[in-house]
């Protein structure tokens, strides 16, 4: 297991607002979030192919994209606008980068197959309403492992699917893990804290999940995001949707007058 | 092609159409509220785990939830038709420019196209996706500037249906006791004729058995005096299935005739289309009337502002209540003092709801327990 001191230094707030993140020169400036996803409790997304389909724009029960690891993918909502600064059209693979010094994983180099296999690669749709600067990708997909990736690159159909475990990846390469950590809560208290239980109404004493240990879901991080390989089919061209034109930024003549109800003439 | 003259009460007009005028007996129709849809799927999910899980069938969801306006199954498909039949002009409420029948290129039945396998590839394109972006220091405003919303889908058993139309070997075909079309999978030979005419999209092809499939309206539930699947399923209780009457035969004790024909709050899908679809939607008050003129037609504007005042309205809230209370297929309704029933149609109650939940207060300190209420977890 990997571990990471921080240091927990209290600002004021006019303080932090003039503060920068010590690798934004080094583009980090995206906040990749993982929230949960309406359509899965825990695992169901992910589990059942029909709802995985659902879970995105991507789901294709009939994979006509071989890059596609399962029936449905991972994929980043971005601001169009911030996806444009860096050439990413919408339906693209992008890879996403968070801090060096310990992911995907400390000491890692670019030839190490462990790096082929962790780093986080994901398609990006296009979302007007993500905020400038964050990264949305939901939560509670498969991640990628050292069978899946081989899988995926070894099959003629491109499946990331174990064939020894059947452990099916919804992750190209890498996954959350690659980018976000857990943050063990600063508390120099454990056993004499007097807090409330972790279910009911109960007040008790010492250690408490949740309090003492590992936050689960979601988790952020600082990110770097670059174009990785185009959104048509199999790396060639704009995704398909885009390139006739329904999708925010790329709207055909028709979509656009159909969004402001120009078909009913007054 | 025979051009038969029938009239379409959604357009207040006669219009052409292949076959005569023949309304069934009882009509098939179903309401959806889309002010409280939340696109949570179970209704698409409870169909496709009922009818749809098949080989060959993989790309079909009978019933999806579309976010509009950047939703679509398949992809693009209102924006298509739209754009096929041109410019739609209403005059104080009569439809005077061309349904589909009316604008048909010579030899066919209807003004149509024949999507792309792709185009059913990915069933929830465009999910909670807005038109627009927020700027700094925006603010919520009634319509909303930036706005989305769920529209969930199934086939609207048409009173004029274009699938119906335009087979030639007349495989499909509107049954007499409900009104619910269905296809003939003995006589169909995978045309898909249908599929080219339906505007909404509503037939899919299955390409193991070479034959075409529909929602059937669960009619093996309807004969047995239920509400379908996808509708009793929505846990949102959006939804209520019923009997829709023309508007000279409408009856106010019944649900459905009272929301579409009196109370004027549900309407038609793409009325100007010409098919007399049988799903009728309560609009979503928050979105722009434009867009929704478009989609709904010019009613949209009273709709909404009944619905706001449903609160106001005892037997209007009573009749919304009832919405997903039941499995059991609604005849009649009616609200007596805070209380609403759901009759079937031998006139015994089945269902009976308040109006308003009722609230009980408990004392903060529970004598019998020795502890004290909190009003969380």
């Amino acid at each position: 297991m990997e571990v990471r001191q921080v240091r927990n230094v209290i600002r004021t707030w006019s303080e932090l607002k003039e503060t920068k993140h010590p690798r934004t020169e080094q583009g980090l400036v995206f906040q990749l979030n993982t929230p949960k996803y309406r359509h899965g409790a825990h695992t169901t997304p992910i589990d059942i192919d029909v709802i995985s389909v659902y879970f995105g724009p991507f789901g294709d029960i009939r994979r006509h994209d071989k890059r596609s690891p399962w029936v449905g993918e991972a994929y980043a909502n971005i601001n169009p606008q911030d996806a444009k600064v860096y050439g990413i059209e919408d339906g693209d693979y992008i890879w996403v980068d968070a801090d060096p010094e310990d992911r995907p994983y400390r000491g890692w180099k670019k030839t190490d197959e462990d790096y082929k296999v962790m780093r986080l690669m994901t398609r990006v749709r296009y979302f007007t309403g993500v905020p400038r600067g964050v990264l949305i990708m939901f939560f509670n997909m498969y991640q990628a492992s050292h069978g899946s990736v081989r899988a995926h690159e070894t099959n003629p159909d491109g499946l990331a699917k174990n064939p020894e475990t059947n452990y099916q990846a919804m992750f190209r390469y890498g996954g959350h893990q690659s980018c976000t950590r857990a943050w063990l809560s600063p508390t120099l208290m454990t056993d004499t804290l007097v807090r409330k239980e972790t279910f009911g109404q109960l007040i008790g004493e010492g250690y408490a999940p949740d309090i003492h240990s590992v936050v689960g879901a979601p988790k952020e991080s600082m990110v770097k995001i670059t174009k990785a390989e185009p959104g048509g089919i199999d790396g060639k061209g704009l995704w398909r949707p885009a390139a006739l034109g329904y999708r925010p930024t790329y709207e055909n003549e028709a979509m656009k007058r159909y969004l402001f109800g120009g078909y009913i003439s007054q | 092609m025979a051009k038969m003259k029938v009239k379409n009460w959604q357009l207040k007009r006669e219009m052409v159409y292949p076959y005569e005028e023949v309304r069934p007996k009882r009509q098939f129709a179903a309401i959806f509220d889309t002010n409280k849809c939340i696109a949570c799927q179970t209704c698409t999910m409870a169909c496709k785990h009922a009818w749809t899980s098949g080989r060959g069938q993989e790309y079909m969801w009978w019933n999806n939830v579309e976010t509009k306006p950047y939703g679509f199954y398949p992809l693009g498909w209102d924006v298509k038709i739209l754009e096929l039949l041109g410019s739609q002009r209403w005059e104080a409420g009569k439809y005077v420019g061309k349904t589909i029948f009316e604008a048909a290129p010579r030899k066919e039945v209807a003004a149509g196209y024949l999507p792309e396998e792709m185009d059913w590839a990915h069933p929830n394109i465009g999910e909670d996706e807005p038109y627009g972006s927020i700027g700094r220091g925006e603010h919520l405003t009634i319509p909303h500037r930036v706005w989305h919303f769920y529209l969930p889908r199934i086939c609207n058993h048409c009173t004029y249906p274009a699938c119906l139309a335009a087979c030639p070997r007349k495989a499909i075909y509107k049954r007499e006791e409900d009104g619910i079309v269905l296809i003939d999978q003995s006589r169909c030979r995978g045309y898909r004729d249908c599929l080219r005419a339906c505007p909404y999209k509503k037939v899919l092809f299955n390409p193991e058995t070479r034959i075409s499939e529909k929602c059937i309206a669960c009619y093996p539930l309807v004969e047995g005096g239920a509400q379908t699947q996808c509708i009793t399923t929505c846990i949102g209780r959006i939804r209520l299935n019923g009997w829709i009457h023309t508007p000279d035969q409408s009856d106010p004790l019944n649900p459905i005739d009272y929301l579409v024909h009196m109370k004027k709050v549900a309407l038609p899908l793409y009325p100007q289309l010409g098919l007399e679809p049988n799903i009728y939607y309560i609009p979503p008050a928050h979105v722009p009337l434009p867009y929704l003129r478009q989609m709904f037609g010019p009613g949209v504007e009273q709709a909404i502002r009944t619905y706001r005042a449903a609160h106001e309205d005892p037997k209007f809230l009573g009749v919304l209540t009832l919405f997903g209370s039941t499995h059991q297929w609604i005849a009649k309704c009616d609200v007596k003092g805070e209380e609403a029933s759901g009759y079937d149609a031998k006139g015994r109650e089945i269902i009976r709801l308040p109006l308003r939940e009722p609230v009980f207060i408990r004392p903060f300190k529970d004598e019998r327990f020795e502890a004290f209420r909190h009003n969380i977890t």
